[in-house]
């Protein structure tokens, strides 16, 4: 017996951390394991006091290795589950983000981004984890990297995370930063009856028919619980349709083809972005989680300039088309990152380099919206 | 299983025959091996405690005397492979004198 | 004319007939024989194939969930417990099977396992215990003994060994065994026992590597190597009989520990309790607060 998820009702101060928190319970999260890192323990807080309400399970774990481990073992066990960590326990977590990838293991992972490298500066944000959200585990693998920019985002964007997780088969990770988690801002969340929850499907097909990784029209094949039927091999070596090892190459190809063609078939569905004063823009400014908040106090400032601004909710795959579309008629991008430029190679790949004009800082401050109007003012 | 029977009362104007020696029941074991599967380890044959046992020319294992299992299930037990099973069957046979080892029992097929 | 009992094959039951068999261990090696003993435990205990789950590491000791027609897993090195632990938590019901080998489980695992132990987390772990990393070619571990060769140790290992079940123990499990392949009854019956307890179980299957450890170490093939397991073995009575000087080199079986503790996920039931009948006590309240005072 458990009872429902509660949200607030009408306006509410609420934090970054805790909207991600509820987002997680909305989007039918019942299981999470973490280890307490700077920025990101409120999530775990909260989620330790509210998951055993709903029926669901919270353990803290002995280190975000074995934590991103027990969410991926319970989410085999039919569970959507996540976890919450930061720079360095997002880089101890990257091994078993390759093996999500890798099984095709439903999950979500949020990164509070904090300064590095190492240790850096608990209590100052940074973005300089967007590179490392794409290519931190080793191998080939497609991934989705959601981010939002205030606090209604983080809880819109952490259900989008636990649809896309659920609908693609694939760890999802949600970055967000030391602002984002920590600030406060008066939100009105959207009924839960009325939010939009997706879930794994199922097989139709009796278990001896059942292939876990089958070729199917989606190109994602339906997950099985453990424990209801159907028994099968979940393995982090190259595989065949039925989960067994294999070594053979028409084997291998067509599923390494077919993981990175799940994700790049639905960039429609996946990939989201937001734009400002595009229709005119000469000047264009790409930025994403808490610089957008300052890019769009700067292009409000330089108006005259004509200027617009594409906000990025998707950070992977990286949204070529809405940028080549925003930057059609720019002469220059502006790229502002809390980091020495990182998203800024992925602007210069598609519009190129020529155009781009990074604005960076990586010492935990943040990009303040003048910093950004005198790049935008800035003549070559 | 069936017991063989036998007549004690000697035949008129006959010698009088030997003592018939007793019969006992006695645990045994039919053994297989499934060649497909072995991979000539030696572990049953060096283990067997009634040498039942014998590594083949191509090294993989033979039931050379298979009237001598007792059905202890060390070998089905301890093949890392499952190539070895033993069914076990009960068998009639006269008691040996001295201790010998016995021959093999009347009506048992026993397997190569 | 003698009926005999036939028997199918009990593994006919139990193995993946879409693998490809003889299984890949080298012949001799005492992992096919756990995985015989794990079998015949399951069959026993009459559980049913749909509630079992059996997760591995890496290793050759993680080669073995592929056979088995279980919900099966082959995680990432040492960390197979995390995993299992994770799915005891949603599926408490399943009983959950953990296969490591000694440097798996105790050296980049150790961490997990001596959490698991603390936390008598109800799944049960079978370390195969062989000294050595066998499928990279014969590494030393943190169960190799002192003096004894290895690629990684050719002028002979300085470091102790961990005592696997001693360690479990201390750490908090409810049950920890010891047996070798060489005592595979025994080790089925420790197996069986182990599934069946409440808690958190560590059985240690003692075994041998002839094809790394044993050639280096000049201690013969899987035959030899089966009788040092025999010979060399004693159980817990007897050692407990013997000076510290005589019980060394020799492997002590027997159950070490077997207590009754709560598990953890029992525990996390009387959370689920707790939270929920405090929810209930607050909304009650609320709703009391909201009453209009003049009814």
């Amino acid at each position: 017996m458990s009872a429902s998820v509660k949200l607030p009702a009408g306006p509410t101060m609420m934090q970054g951390n805790e909207a991600c928190a509820l987002g997680a319970l909305a989007a039918g999260c019942r299981f999470y394991a973490g280890y307490p890192i700077t920025p990101s323990t409120s999530i775990a807080e909260m989620l330790a006091r509210e998951l055993p309400k709903v029926g669901g399970s919270f353990i803290q774990m002995e280190d975000e290795i074995a934590s991103l481990a027990a969410v991926l073992g319970a989410s085999v066990g039919g569970v959507k589950a996540m976890t919450a960590t930061s720079g360095p326990g997002f880089s101890l977590m990257q091994e078993h983000i390759g093996y999500a990838a890798m099984a095709e293991i439903p999950c979500v992972i949020i990164d509070v981004q904090r300064l590095g490298p190492s240790t850096g500066q608990p209590t100052s944000p940074s973005q300089g984890d967007v590179m490392q959200a794409r290519w931190g585990t080793h191998g080939d693998h497609p991934i989705i990297v959601l981010y939002p920019t205030g606090v209604r985002e983080c809880f819109d964007l952490t259900v989008r995370a636990f649809n896309f997780a659920e609908k693609y088969r694939t760890p999802v990770i949600l970055l967000t930063d030391e602002v984002i988690g920590q600030m406060r801002e008066k939100v009105t969340l959207p009924a839960l009856d009325s939010i939009e929850v997706v879930d794994r499907q199922r097989p139709h097909e009796p278990p001896e028919w059942y292939f876990p990784y089958a070729e199917t029209p989606s190109d994602v094949p339906p997950m099985a619980p453990f424990g209801e039927g159907f028994r099968y091999h979940i393995t982090g070596l190259l595989h065949d349709r039925a989960g067994f090892p294999t070594q053979r190459l028409d084997e291998i190809n067509p599923w390494v083809e077919r993981i990175f063609r799940k994700i790049e078939r639905n960039l429609d569905d996946i990939i989201l972005t937001e734009g400002e004063l595009l229709e005119d823009a000469r000047t264009l400014v790409v930025a994403y989680g808490c610089t957008a908040r300052s890019a769009q106090e700067a292009v409000r400032m330089g108006r005259r300039h004509t200027v617009g601004l594409l906000m990025l909710k998707t950070i992977w795959p990286f949204p070529e088309e809405q940028v080549l579309a925003a930057a059609r008629n720019a002469r220059r991008v502006v790229v502002p990152e809390m980091n020495m430029g990182q998203l800024a190679l992925e602007v210069e790949r598609v519009v190129g380099r020529n155009k781009v004009v990074r604005v960076n800082r990586a010492d935990g401050e943040m990009i303040t919206p003048d910093q950004i109007l005198r790049a935008i003012e800035a003549r070559d | 299983m069936i017991a063989s029977e036998e007549s004690h009362s000697p035949a008129a104007g006959q010698p009088p025959a030997a003592e018939p020696r007793r019969k006992r029941v006695r645990r045994a074991g039919r053994v297989t091996v499934f060649e497909n599967w072995c991979k000539g380890c030696g572990l049953c044959v060096a283990f067997c405690p009634r040498q039942v046992l014998e590594s083949g020319p191509d090294g993989l294992t033979v039931v050379a005397h298979p009237e001598r299992c007792t059905a202890c299930n060390w070998c089905y037990e301890h093949c890392p492979d499952f190539a070895i099973v033993v069914t076990p069957i009960t068998v009639v046979e006269e008691e040996p004198a001295g201790g010998s080892t016995p021959a093999a029992p009347q009506g048992v097929e026993v397997s190569r | 004319m003698l009926k005999e009992r036939e028997e199918r094959h009990l593994v006919y039951d139990y193995l993946r007939p879409k693998k490809k068999f003889p299984n890949v261990w080298c012949a001799g090696c005492g992992i096919g024989i756990v995985m015989g003993a794990i079998i015949r435990a399951v069959d026993g205990l009459g559980l049913a194939k749909d509630d079992v789950a059996m997760i591995s590491g890496i290793g050759c000791s993680g080669r073995m969930p592929v056979y088995l027609d279980f919900n099966t897993m082959h995680t990432t090195h040492g960390r197979a417990l995390a995993f299992a632990t994770g799915l005891k938590m949603v599926r408490p019901d399943m009983k959950v099977l953990v296969v490591m080998g000694d440097g798996d489980a105790l050296a980049i695992g150790g961490n997990h396992f001596i959490h698991a132990a603390r936390r008598n987390i109800g799944v049960t772990a079978i370390v195969i215990n062989n000294s050595t990393y066998g499928m990279t070619g014969g590494q030393y571990s943190p169960t190799t003994p002192i003096g004894a060769l290895a690629t990684t140790a050719l002028y002979g290992n300085v470091e102790q060994p961990f005592p696997i079940g001693e360690l479990a123990a201390a750490a908090g499990a409810a049950y920890v065994a010891r047996s070798t392949v060489y005592h595979v009854t025994e080790l089925e019956r420790y197996i069986a026992d182990g599934i069946q307890k409440k808690g958190f179980a560590l059985i240690e299957a003692v075994s041998y590597c002839h094809t790394t450890f044993g050639r280096l170490n000049k201690l013969g093939g899987a035959v030899d190597m089966m009788r040092a397991l025999k010979d060399n073995s004693i159980t817990l009575a007897a050692a407990e009989k013997l000076e510290p000087n005589e019980r060394a080199g020799r492997i002590v079986r027997g159950v070490l520990v077997n207590r009754d503790i709560p598990e953890y996920t029992d525990l996390y039931r009387q959370v689920i309790e707790r939270a929920q009948s405090a929810q209930t006590a607050t909304e009650a309240e609320g709703a009391k607060s909201r009453t209009p005072r003049s009814l």
